[in-house]
Order: structure tokens, then sequence, then C-alpha cells
């Protein structure tokens, strides 16, 4: 029988300098130090700030064999509108969707899968740290569906930081922690909670 | 063994130092420029040099030298760029330098600058195309050993997509040292003869009759040279379900490993597609092409161009297969070459119509 890899893709869509960028490396790097495997395109324009931001992650137990790009997302972390079209059409109904709602136009939603609003700015900006807002949002998907386990998600946030960014890890730990409490696990990543051996 | 998540521009750095490069030169231009910072990371580490030169032209210039005088050496850039380096790269094939090339493109539009070359003379240079971050160190460590044994400039073809895929790379022990320098390397010491040592486009010896250079037996001896390579290197290719198939694509980097997915998913579904995936761009495998396609009803060249490799098909087919081409792809707002309809999705709906069309 044909045995189908499980292979969880994740679409960052947002703007330039609302950290998609981190915030995917972040879980990336979570994944891998769950012993699962990663892959992870990022795709941005010329402008530092405003241009589009995205990324593809995909997490699997085995070797990947996803194309860089995804055509169909398990889920869809959605910080900004301005770009967002580009991934409803990714998505199916058993795919998760989370929001930024603090800055996500109220019109701009998927039509299909479920989906999780978090006000991801807001929160971040309590924290006095809103360029962590992206932080927040994976934290809420990690808290979601157990894609990496929280221990390893927390201990990513200072290994992705580049040495002249280190005094950002505290606030971003915090912010990644605020994420994982605003959710349950209802919609879990894999058929068993343990990551693999 | 420790598993770091890595930047497919610094495996292509990681491959070129282990593959003994200590030399290298370039100028910015995106998707290269991710390439040179890890370089300019990297090398220094291994007591190597890496210089951001004031243009390619420059760089490519800088390479001639180093690599004459012995160093693995490397350059490389983005479409433009390579353009500027044409006439250095046609010269060193014809001096006998040999030294890799990175064409790190945006999108396929340089598979004929790759493949064909925009100098002068009667020169080829060696292309070899990974499909992505996985394939790179093999790739990149022919291409040195390719560059030194028929010293020849080699090209090896990248893309964005491999440059921004990031994936996790057992970080292997210490790096290798480089093999020692050629005996012709440009050393200071003399050949033997009581003259220096020459490296020249124009000839390895100058006569000592007064008229310079036999340039009409120097050119004779490129040819022959160019002739042993040619024959010399043997064509690669990956073929995948390639023995029953009614339908084949061929397609090279990136756009292969959507075409892997597409294969693999249509022969869950008794679809007899099949797959061939050109490593080696010139020579070009067209006897792997022909073989695999002798019994298939159509043959689709999958790139992300508006037609280029497809000519090369054509003429490894000769005729024997009908050939299309699933091209054309409109790029997304950074012109970087990304192509957003380039999907598994969208290309099982070509490979659907094929079948329907000629199945």
């Amino acid at each position: 029988m044909y045995h189908r890899r499980v292979e969880r893709e994740i679409l960052f869509t947002g703007i330039g300098g609302q950290g998609i960028q981190l915030a995917a490396r972040t879980l990336a790097e979570a994944a891998i130090a769950d012993g699962r495997r990663a892959q992870l395109f990022s795709s941005y324009g010329g402008m530092m700030r405003g241009g589009n931001s995205d990324a593809f992650l995909v997490v699997a137990d085995d070797a990947i064999t996803s194309p860089p790009v995804v055509g169909t997302a398990w889920a869809a972390v959605v910080m900004h509108h301005e770009h967002a079209a580009g991934v409803w059409p990714k998505l199916t109904e058993s795919s998760l969707t989370l929001i930024n709602r603090s800055v996500v136009a109220a019109e701009c939603r998927p039509g299909t899968g479920a989906v999780v609003e978090i006000d991801a700015l807001d929160i971040a900006t309590g924290l006095g740290a809103p360029v962590a807002a992206s932080l927040v949002l994976i934290g809420a998907l990690v808290g979601a569906t157990g894609v990496v386990s929280a221990d390893a998600l927390l201990d990513s946030a200072a290994r992705v930081l580049p040495s002249y960014r280190a005094e950002a890890a505290a606030v971003n730990r915090r912010a990644l922690e605020a994420g994982l409490a605003t959710t349950n696990l209802g919609h879990p990543a894999w058929s068993r909670a343990e990551v693999p051996s | 063994m420790t598993t770091r998540l890595v930047e497919g521009s610094a495996v292509v750095a990681e491959a070129m130092v282990r593959a003994g490069c200590r030399f290298f030169a370039g100028y910015p231009m995106t998707p290269f420029t991710e390439v040179l910072e890890h370089m300019a990371e990297s090398l220094p580490r291994v007591d190597g040099v890496c210089i951001n030169a004031e243009s390619e032209l420059e760089a490519v210039g800088m390479v001639w030298g180093a690599a004459a005088a012995g160093a693995r050496a490397a350059t490389g850039s983005t479409g433009q760029g390579l353009s500027l380096m044409q006439e250095s790269i046609a010269e060193a094939a014809m001096a006998g330098i040999g030294f890799v090339v990175l064409n790190m493109a945006r999108g396929q539009g340089d598979y004929f600058q790759a493949t064909r070359g925009g100098g002068h003379g009667d020169y080829r240079t060696p292309v070899l195309a990974p499909s992505g971050p996985a394939e790179v160190t093999e790739l990149v460590a022919d291409a040195f050993e390719l560059a030194e044994r028929w010293r020849n400039p080699v090209v090896v073809v990248g893309d964005y997509y491999m440059a921004h895929t990031w994936v996790d790379l057992d970080v292997a022990a210490a790096v290798p040292d480089p093999p020692p320098a050629p005996d012709w390397a440009l050393d200071g010491s003399s050949g033997g003869t009581g003259s220096a040592k020459l490296v020249s486009p124009l000839g390895t010896t100058k006569q000592r009759d007064g008229v310079g250079y036999d340039l009409a037996a120097h050119y004779d001896h490129c040819a022959q040279r160019r002739q042993a390579m040619t024959e010399g290197i043997a064509p690669r290719a990956e073929c995948l379900h390639t023995d029953d198939a009614d339908v084949v694509l061929v397609a090279y980097g990136t756009m292969a490993r959507y075409a892997e997915a597409v294969v693999t998913a249509c022969r869950t579904e008794g679809l007899r597609l099949g797959l061939v995936r050109p490593i080696t761009l010139w020579p070009y495998p067209s006897e792997i092409v022909a073989e695999a396609c002798a019994e298939t009803k159509v043959v689709a060249v999958y790139e992300n161009n508006a037609g280029q490799m497809i000519d090369d098909v054509n003429l490894a087919l000769l005729g024997a297969a009908p050939v299309v081409g699933i091209n054309g792809f409109r790029t997304d707002s950074s012109a970087f070459g990304i192509a957003p309809d380039v999907t598994v999705e969208n290309l099982t709906a070509s490979v659907q119509a094929l079948f329907e069309q000629y199945g």
C-alpha cells in the first residue's frame, strides 16, 4: 500500500518588518531540535519595510520531498492582509489559519478550514516589543497544534538571533510564551503527541 | 554529527570550501550576493581569500590570476554579471585555466547563457545543475575536479529557490585541505627549460624567432583539448519511472523537484508519468533522454523560461517523439525568478491534459 509521508506545510505571509522570516526560522529550528526534518523557503521583495514577506515551511518525520513552494498548506500564519490573497487558494477544509487580528483587515479571512484569531500585535505591544508579534502568533500555532514542542520553541528563540540582536532573546521568549498561553491543543499536528526519538 | 538549519546559499559556500576552493571573488547581485556573503565569512577561517571586487569584470580577472597560480578558485554572479564575464571565461578556456563559475540565476532564463556561453572562440564549458541544496555538495566537488582535470571553466547552475531554501544539514567534521597546485601553476619557478612558465590564451610557448606565438598551433591544440573534454565527460541524468511512461517530463534544477513530486503523485493514481532530470547540461545527456523517451507518446519540457532547454531535447530526440513545452511562467513582483504558477497542482493539471490529448 502506498504510504504517504506526513509533511506539515506552514505558510507565513506578512509585510517586511513584521518578523515573518524570524518566526519561520524559529519554528524550523524548533522542529530540528525536536528531531524532525525541516525545509524553509523564504521570499521577500527588495523593500526592508512594507514589501511582501512570505515563507514556506515544511516539517516532517522523514526526508522532505516537497519542492520549495508548496501548493497545499496544513496551516497558515497571516500577519498582514496585503499579500494574503496568495495564501487562500492553498488552504483546504482541514487547514488551520492563525490570524493577527490586531492588524489583518476584518474582511480578510480564509474561505475554508479552521481559523484562530489572536490579537498578536496588541499582546506583543503589551510586552513592550511590538516587533515580536509574529512570535506571539507562532506561539499560538504551537499551542494549538504541537507541531513542535513548547520547550524546543522557547529554546530556539535565542538561537535564531544574530549576535547583534542577542538582547532581544528574552522578550522574544516571553512573546512565544504569551502566544502559547492563548490556545489549547485543538488541532494536533501529529497522530501521537510525543516527539520522534 | 550536529544538525543545523542552513540557508541554501550557505550550503553552496560550505560545498565550495570543502571542495578546496581557497580564492573567491565576486560582485553582489541577488541571489549570488548571499553566496558571496557566506564565502566572505567562510574562507578566512581556512586561510582562504574572498574579495568583493569592483565589478564582475574585476572578479573574474582576479579568479584568472588565482587559478593560474594554482589555487582552487571560483567566481559567479547572476545573469547580467555573468554576461560581463563571458569574455574572460572564453579566454580562460583558451588559456587552459580551470575555475568554477556559479550561475546563481533568477529563474531559468539563462540556460543558453550557461550552456552555450556568450564568449568568443571555439570553446565550451561543462555545466552541472543540482536540483537543490541536497545535491550541491557532490556537484560542486565534481565541478572543481572537472575544472582541474580539463583545465577549463566549469559552470554550476543554481537559482533563487536554491539560494533561499533553508535545509537541515548534518555538519560534517573538519574541512579537508585542498589538493596541491598542479605542476603547470605559475608559482614563480621556471618550467625547466630556462624560460618562465607561461599560461596564456595565445599559447603556452613563445617562439624564439621574434615572431611571437604560433596561434595556428595553439588553436589546433585548443580544439583537440576541447574534443577530449567533450568525449571525456560522461553526460549525467536521473531517470524516474521512464521505463513504461506514456508521458515523460524533462526538467532540471528546482523545476525537477516539482516534476518529481508530480510523477510520484501521478503514479499513485495509475498515470504512467516519467521524468528525466539532466544533471550535466553540457555535455547534454542526449542519449539518456533519447533512450528514456523511446517508447513514450509525448515529451514535455518543464522549464522556468520561455523555452530554451526544449531545443536540446529536440536535438536529442530528432523527431522520435512529439515534444511540447510547459513554460512561459510569469514571475512575482520581486523579479527574482519566483514563478507563482510553478506549483505541483498546476503541473499536475498540465500533465493530465497531456494524458487526455495523447493517451
